[in-house]
């Protein structure tokens, strides 16, 4: 069966041998990203200087590289992580692979959030750990529609994935809407800020946001790796998955929880960064195929890579004018998801 | 000699939303048995099995696994000694055939070395040694089928060459699967029974069903209405009672199993 052959080799670029390789590959693209967005941006630090104390540059370039750009480069990294091991969950857990975290109202709540912050504080204030109002608002948001989601689709005692699915989609909505009411209500300062923020910059990066987003980040790396198996098997579905000794329901709540916690934070801290948590998974799964065991370290390296790549970009394309990185991985991620439509049926 | 039952329900009515689907039923399972599933569509064969499963909590009475009450058993244990294969299965995710088939070890810590040679056999049972590589989304119906058995089978495969007190349940395990298929799978079902397996199974040929079972419980709008063995089970009167057709049956050339023919 040539034709057969030929599509499975389409699919799956690598071989099963050669994955463990090939991670150590995506690592090694990620350091070199990160060091090269370390030195690039606004003002191109001389590697030279950084380390040669007697050059008289150095004080600057040690203060621009590991106390402005460094933080900024480990955020975007955390946060293109979280949502693309996010991505993998969600599709998972749905047994679909068009779905994203925003699938259960993180991202809308955690917008509505920070609307509500900006118009009813001024977004002035600077709450613990320089953590702004905007971002406590944003997590609290985030955190709230996951659960107003979780419990509408729990009614009655049994769980539905369609029905998650429905109040998600209702509950974003809601949190759309009242967003404009927001947006309608809020001076040019407020509404400026607003749209700012939705689409999504790490330009408020410091070493205290990069503490506050590692704990999440670690906690759903090391929850989607621990479920690797039980994530594979809940892909023929629920009952099917209990047959085969996954407790679906404790593995479920542990995972949503994880990624409405992890996304939250990625959230109040990066904004709404458009695409990864959707194209990520399936870019590692035309690299790595659909098993979880490879998936979802290779999407944590490949959103962490996309996400430091797009933020480098939208700091220097348009210097001294910063982008938010929203825009960027948007402007890459439609073309990409455009692309998977159009190979054919098997995705949709 | 007494002999423990591997499976039994005693009394269980079950209930899907309001309506009673199985009317206070009994049955008991012994290691080594098939027993088949007949009865026209809708007479709860599934519901029997769901509820054998523990899907379906009977409204009334109980459901016991090797003497001990099927909801208390970790889901862990359960899918050590008990695989289930439900009438339909949607993947829409690139796994190899392989990586399907080797899911129904993941119940199992037997070790890497065990667990190929047990999918290596059920691979080639059901014919799908050269698809093995394939991706699934890319098989017929009836590949498909056969990939979701192949994974049943090796569900059950145990260390030891004994499968007393283990137990698969089969709901139209060979839907869309050709006659080829059919035989030899059905040889490995019989082998597996003499190593102790139990095996309920529901099929809508009643032919088939008669050459594979011990004994035969046939449905009937929700009541057992009889449960012997094939040649006591497949009569006319029965046919018409519960399928509503006049039927000749006859003695299969081979292996003089009952053979019904619609008249």
């Amino acid at each position: 069966m040539p034709t057969r052959l030929g599509s499975r080799l389409d699919t799956v670029w690598i071989t099963k041998q050669t994955q463990p390789a090939t991670l150590l590959i995506l690592l090694t693209l990620l350091l070199i990203a990160s060091i090269a967005a370390l030195l690039t941006g606004t003002f191109d630090v001389d590697i030279n200087a950084l380390f040669d104390t007697a050059e008289p540059k150095h004080n600057n370039a040690w203060i621009i590289v590991v106390d402005l750009r460094l933080p900024r480069v480990l955020l975007a990294g955390l946060v293109g992580a979280i949502l693309a091991i996010g991505g993998v969950v969600m599709q998972a857990l749905f047994r679909n692979p068009l779905a994203d975290p925003s699938l259960i109202g993180v991202t809308a709540g955690a917008s509505l959030g920070a609307s509500l912050a900006i118009v009813l504080f001024s977004a002035t204030g600077v709450g613990i750990m320089s953590l702004t109002t905007v971002s406590i608002g944003a997590f609290a948001g985030g955190l709230a529609a996951t659960y107003l989601v979780y419990r509408l689709a729990k009614r009655g005692g049994e769980f539905s994935v369609s029905t998650m699915l429905l109040a998600g989609i209702a509950v974003t909505a809601l949190a759309g809407s009242v967003g404009n009411l927001m947006d309608f209500f809020a001076d040019n300062a407020a509404l400026r800020q607003i749209s700012l923020w939705r689409m999504g910059g790490l330009d408020s990066a410091n070493f205290e946001r990069v503490a506050v987003v590692t704990g999440p980040a670690v906690v759903l790396l090391a929850a989607a790796i621990h479920h690797r198996k039980a994530l594979n098997v809940m892909l023929l579905g629920d009952s099917q998955a209990r047959y085969l000794g996954i407790n679906v329901t404790r593995v479920r709540t542990g995972l949503i929880i994880a990624v409405a916690i992890a996304v939250s934070t990625s959230v109040a801290m990066g904004g709404t960064i458009a695409f990864i948590g959707l194209i990520i998974p399936h870019m590692a799964r035309l690299l790595f195929g659909p098993s979880h065991r490879r998936l979802i370290p290779a999407a944590a390296l490949l959103g962490a890579c996309l996400l430091i790549c797009a933020d480098t970009i939208a700091r220097t394309i348009l210097t001294p004018v910063e982008l938010p990185a929203g825009i960027i991985t948007a402007l890459l991620g439609v073309p990409f998801f455009l692309y998977l439509l159009n190979r054919g049926a098997k995705y949709v | 000699m007494f002999k423990p039952s591997v499976i039994s329900a005693r009394e269980i009515s079950v209930n899907i939303g309001e309506q009673t689907r199985i009317q206070t039923l009994s049955v008991n399972l012994y290691a080594g048995e098939i027993l088949g599933l007949m009865g026209p569509n809708g007479a709860g064969k599934t519901t029997l099995l769901r509820a054998l499963t523990g899907d379906l909590e009977p409204a009334t009475g109980l459901i016991k696994l090797q003497g001990k009450a099927l909801l208390d058993w970790p889901l862990e244990a359960r899918a050590k000694i008990v695989g289930v294969m439900p009438q339909h299965t949607r993947l829409d995710f690139d796994f190899s055939v392989r990586d399907v088939v080797a899911m129904g070890r993941a119940p199992h810590t037997t070790g890497r070395i065990f667990d190929r040679e047990c999918i290596k056999q059920v691979l080639d049972v059901c014919g799908l040694n050269e698809l093995a590589e394939q991706p699934y989304t890319q098989l017929s119906g009836g590949e498909q089928q056969r990939c979701h058995l192949a994974r049943c089978l090796v569900q059950i495969e145990q260390s030891t060459p004994s499968l007393d007190g283990c137990a698969l349940l089969l709901d139209e395990p060979f839907n869309s699967i050709d006659i080829g298929y059919i035989e030899k799978i059905k040889c490995y079902l019989r082998t597996l029974a003499q190593r102790g397996l139990t095996i309920v199974i529901s099929l809508h040929d009643v032919n088939l069903l008669a050459q594979l079972s011990d004994q035969i419980l046939v449905l009937h709008q929700g009541h057992c209405v009889a449960h012997a063995s094939p040649a006591e089970v497949m009569n006319p009167a029965l046919f018409t009672k519960v399928f509503g057709v006049s039927v000749e049956v006859i003695s299969h050339p081979t292996s003089n199993t009952p053979w019904a023919i619609p008249l």
